[in-house]
């Protein structure tokens, strides 16, 4: 039963509404957890950011995190938050992630409507409103929300240029993306090594268009970022006598990663809170956990530099992995699957008591929250399969669509340095328009053609396999989240 | 054809526009960074004369890349007998101690006279990020009543 096509005017006119609608159910939800968590305790980084704000009020400088150099930006907000508000700071920075966060949620409407259809901008507007594990962040005090209220919509612009053909809007929308991309490496530094394979691709997209066409444009991304990154890079140049364009983490992370000694810290609850402390490589399946552990390495402590002993460290984890090809190849295997482990800092922090004093963390609200922050990243993981597929099937009919693709296979590779599932947030946004652009389509073509439905197929074996490989873990980490 | 070859030209004009734009920007930076440039006896000379917040700076980059070894024979006791009280609080965070035998512990609270500036510079050494612990909520709301009010000037 064919209804008469909707004209045009009153089509957007629809999509504007359901766009406001999920806009508005996206805000609510993290307005609720706001309201409903309480004040928790800081755990972890947040204590970090914390720390450096304070020491930035009153000492008016940003020092390092001792085995870190964070991006300055997000102690920036704690600062401003701290100095206008003074103890209520803490609040009001979380009140400005809600804010914030729905850049985030209109830059993935934007990104599948582009990639997509005005169904799949709407669908993906759900997706993210709906998200609770994306919505939870926006009470505790990561960079997340911030970080991802700038990268969505530099994703989104940098698709806008690739498919705009007028070139003076084209190139409008290519600076902007630059300029919002920079921004967001202020507040993350994990997409610094995108920004070289963005603008790789901007050389190689576009075919029919002449070389020094496409070089002028991926020159012109690669300044916009630039410009953004350089003063705190120079700044960190006079500092450190060493480049590090927006943060040196890269040693810590090493440190956890190559080497004899497993570390995710989605699974803190299991591994510290509670009772005995078991060590994590005890409740792993052996054969992608178990490393000997008289090869495990310590950390460069000595050199007075912070870039100095992130190098060092990295030399060390480069010597382990030489070493050591076997324990490298079993262990990146349980990389992946803590990548794609259905959990979520959410699920953490209620393992962790996180929640105790507040009604979140009362059963009648944490068991059904806890189920809701299982079901999304299980069921976006298994939609992202066909999702990506179809993607990839498009890759040359439809401008842009290698952009999505290319971010998601860069967080694929940075994870299999260090993984958990606070650091697959990067790839969230695409994977959200991966899934929206697959429910769009007319339900025929859902599994059409032998070789998509082999590559879904295979897809799904492997995130299966991935799934049994973490299921102890996620087993011993839903058990605490679920009783109090 | 005469159109495409108007459409080619204005594609030049306004995407050398904005290369042009963020080009100056990058290169203002770049100046402006290479003339704040210090030497090693600029910073000395900053690290002992300036400003609390440039004495700071300037110790940071002694202690990073500069001149690390002297910094550290002089550094926290430098601070601590420093005029300035936030200097003084400021060397209990041990930002520029590597050395564990160096660094400042609750023991050496005592070397500050004055009571108020000593739950200060507690507060500063227990909360500093890694180690020994991590700031709590009580920290805040000792921070805001002690730091803030009691330490503003």
């Amino acid at each position: 039963m064919n209804s008469a096509p909707t004209p045009p005017d009153e089509a957007r006119s629809v999509f504007r509404r359901q766009v406001i609608v999920w806009c508005a159910v996206g805000l609510a939800l993290r307005l609720g957890l706001l309201l409903l968590s309480g004040e928790p305790e800081l755990t972890s980084d947040e204590a970090g950011y914390v720390y450096l704000a304070l020491g930035w009020t009153r000492f008016d400088f940003l020092g390092d995190a001792e085995r870190f150099l964070w991006p300055p930006a997000w102690p920036f907000v704690l600062r401003t938050a701290f100095e206008c508000f003074g103890r209520d700071g803490l609040f009001a920075a979380k009140l400005f992630s809600v804010g914030v966060s729905l850049a985030t949620g209109l830059g993935v409407i934007g990104l599948a409507r582009r990639l997509g259809s005005d169904r799949a901008g709407v669908i993906a507007g759900a997706i993210w409103a709906l998200y609770l594990p994306l919505a939870a962040f926006t009470h505790l005090l990561w960079a997340e929300p911030l970080f991802l209220a700038l990268f969505t919509p530099g994703l989104y612009f940098l698709v806008a240029a690739e498919q705009e053909e007028h070139p003076g809007r084209s190139d409008r929308r290519l600076f902007l993306a630059g300029l919002l991309l920079g921004a967001s490496l202020l507040v993350k530094e994990a997409p610094t090594y995108l920004i070289p394979l963005l603008v790789l691709g901007l050389l190689f997209s576009r075919r029919g268009a002449a070389f020094v066409e496409r070089f002028r444009r991926a020159v012109l991304l690669a300044l916009a970022v630039i410009a953004v990154v350089l003063p705190w890079s120079a700044r960190n140049f006079e500092v450190y006598g060493r480049v590090a364009p927006v943060g040196i983490s890269i040693g810590e992370n090493v440190y956890g990663s190559l080497n004899s000694r497993y570390t995710n810290f989605d699974l803190r609850a299991v591994s510290r809170i509670r009772g005995e402390r078991p060590k994590l490589e005890s409740i792993g399946r052996p054969a992608f956990v178990a490393v000997d552990p008289r090869k495990e390495w310590q950390r460069a402590d000595e050199p007075p530099n912070t870039a100095a002993r992130s190098a060092e460290n990295v030399r060390r984890g480069l010597d382990w992995a030489r070493e050591n090809p076997e324990d490298l190849l079993r262990t990146r295997v349980k990389k992946l699957a803590d990548l794609f482990l259905p959990t979520s800092f959410f699920v953490r922090q209620q393992g962790c008591l996180t929640y105790s004093e507040a009604p979140l963390g009362r059963p009648v609200l944490r068991r059904p929250l806890v189920v809701w922050a299982l079901l999304c990243p299980l069921l976006l993981l298994l939609l992202s399969v066909p999702g990506a597929v179809q993607q990839v099937r498009r890759l040359r009919c439809s401008r842009g669509t290698w952009i999505p693709i290319v971010v998601f296979l860069y967080v694929l590779g940075t994870c299999l340095l260090s993984s958990m599932s606070r650091l697959r947030v990067p790839m969230l946004p695409v994977l959200f328009v991966f899934v929206a652009t697959f429910l769009a389509l007319d339900r025929w073509r859902w599994f059409a053609g032998k070789r998509t439905r082999l590559a879904m197929g295979a897809g799904w074996v492997l995130l299966f396999f991935l799934w049994w490989v973490d299921f102890p873990e996620l087993q011993a980490l839903v058990r605490l989240a679920w009783t109090s | 054809m005469d159109e495409l070859k108007e459409s080619g030209s204005e594609s030049r004009r306004g995407g050398l526009r904005w290369h042009a734009l963020a080009a100056l920007w990058i290169a203002a930076v770049l100046i402006i960074a290479w003339g704040r440039h210090r030497s090693v006896d600029e910073l000395w000379t900053a690290a002992t004369q300036g400003s609390p917040s440039e004495r700071v700076e300037a110790a940071q980059a002694l202690a990073m890349r500069a001149d690390p070894q002297r910094l550290a024979e002089i550094y926290p006791d430098t601070l601590l007998e420093s005029g300035d009280p936030r200097l003084r609080e400021l060397a209990f965070s041990n930002l520029f101690t590597r050395n564990s035998a160096t660094a400042l512990t609750t023991r050496d609270l005592s070397r500050l006279s004055d009571p108020e500036e000593r739950k200060r510079a507690k507060l500063i050494l227990r909360c500093r990020t890694t180690t020994p612990g991590r700031v709590q909520r009580e920290d805040l709301d000792e921070w805001f009543s002690t730091v803030v009010e009691g330490g503003r000037r």
